[in-house]
């Protein structure tokens, strides 16, 4: 049988600003489609319900509240993939600007997990020990994080993890990335990142181990992080 | 026993559940998988009619997921589920595939398109 998505790297391009916002929009409204989807086709079985009522079969209260469940749940699910989506648009709309640092890892680690869910793998955002603010050019900070996860997620197999977490440190503010894997498919390459790292400026550094592979954004102290 | 035996293919479990709910309500007799390896499997082992497949899978893709089926049962139809925007829906239906909706989708316009599609493979 065949792998898993050869084209896995050219689908989710980001290599400026523009299409890294589109990789991400169009992943996550797919994901809206399908709790629209899913909405939609349970208020189409209580039609169905309904229907079958007219007809003499027996209504069960039971079902309905399962029902009713079911599109509050999705209608949930659907408010804050929307919330997400908006709060990551609007990081493009100051070139630099202060956040907080583990509210953005959540927010784009949230937005990234359908992508990772095409592969098997999970992303984990680690708890946060203390409050760790920054300012800096969030969206870029965003597309260098999300092109270094692309890599690690190019190379993960199946139930693999992905764990991100932030520190600050004497050069600044580091963002760890690490896969968690026993029998990674490939080498991240890392020319795209750097890249994007270079531009802002920053430094990103990977190290294979063998509990998997470690890719560390490091932003310089001018970031401001407190 | 419904008219036909349809294979759902879509990781989203409350969404094939739903709908296969949905058409036993139309006396159709369906059956679900959430990847493509498990959906592979699944046709080995149990006779089904036509299959209804998405193409953003988890695992094995839809496109891969499709090649194979067709390999295995070129003599069961596949239908292809896409979401809005999709570049496939631009593009000529893949080899093997009997044509494609699009997602949301309208239970009597699948419930068609499986008709149709099995009438044109003498069912």
């Amino acid at each position: 049988m065949g792998t898993n998505d050869d084209n896995f790297r050219e689908r989710y391009p980001a290599d400026s600003p523009t299409s890294f916002l589109g990789s991400i929009t169009a992943s996550v409204t797919h994901e809206l489609n399908n709790i629209l989807s899913i909405i939609s086709q349970t208020g189409g079985l209580l039609e169905d319900f309904l229907y079958g009522a007219k007809s003499g079969q027996e209504l069960s209260v039971e079902e309905l509240n399962q029902i009713a469940a079911k599109i509050a749940a999705q209608s949930e699910r659907g408010i804050s993939t929307i919330r997400r989506l908006n709060k990551f648009v609007h990081s493009a709309d100051f070139p630099v600007a202060a956040f907080d640092v583990y509210e953005t890892l959540e927010n784009i680690g949230s937005l990234m997990q359908r992508i990772a869910s095409l592969r098997k793998v999970t992303i984990k955002i680690e708890s946060r020990s203390e409050k760790i603010e920054a300012t800096g050019p969030v969206l870029e900070i965003q597309r260098t994080i999300f092109l270094a996860v692309k890599e690690l997620l190019a190379v993960a197999t199946k139930d693999d993890t992905i764990s991100i977490s932030a520190e600050k440190s004497d050069s600044g503010l580091l963002i760890n990335m690490h896969l968690v894997t026993k029998q990674r498919s490939g080498c991240p390459e890392l020319s795209q990142v750097s890249e994007a790292a270079n531009a802002m400026p920053a430094k990103v550094k990977m190290e294979i181990k063998p509990d998997g592979v470690y890719i560390v954004l490091s932003l310089p102290p001018n970031y401001n992080v407190t | 026993m419904g008219q036909f035996r349809v294979l759902l293919v879509d990781d989203e479990e409350e969404l094939v559940t739903t709908i296969i709910e949905r058409l036993k309500f139309r006396d159709v007799d369906g059956a679900y998988e959430l990847n493509g390896a498990s959906a592979i499997e699944r046709m080995r082992k149990e006779p089904f009619d036509i299959v209804v497949l998405d193409l953003k899978l988890p695992g094995i893709s839809g496109e891969e997921t499709l090649r194979v089926m067709k390999q295995e049962h070129p003599e069961i139809p596949v239908l292809l589920i896409t979401g809005h925007g999709s570049s496939i829906m631009d593009e000529k239906v893949p080899r093997g595939a009997a044509g494609f909706l699009a997602k949301p989708i309208n239970i009597d316009d699948l419930l068609a398109r499986i008709k149709e599609v099995l009438a044109k493979n003498g069912h």
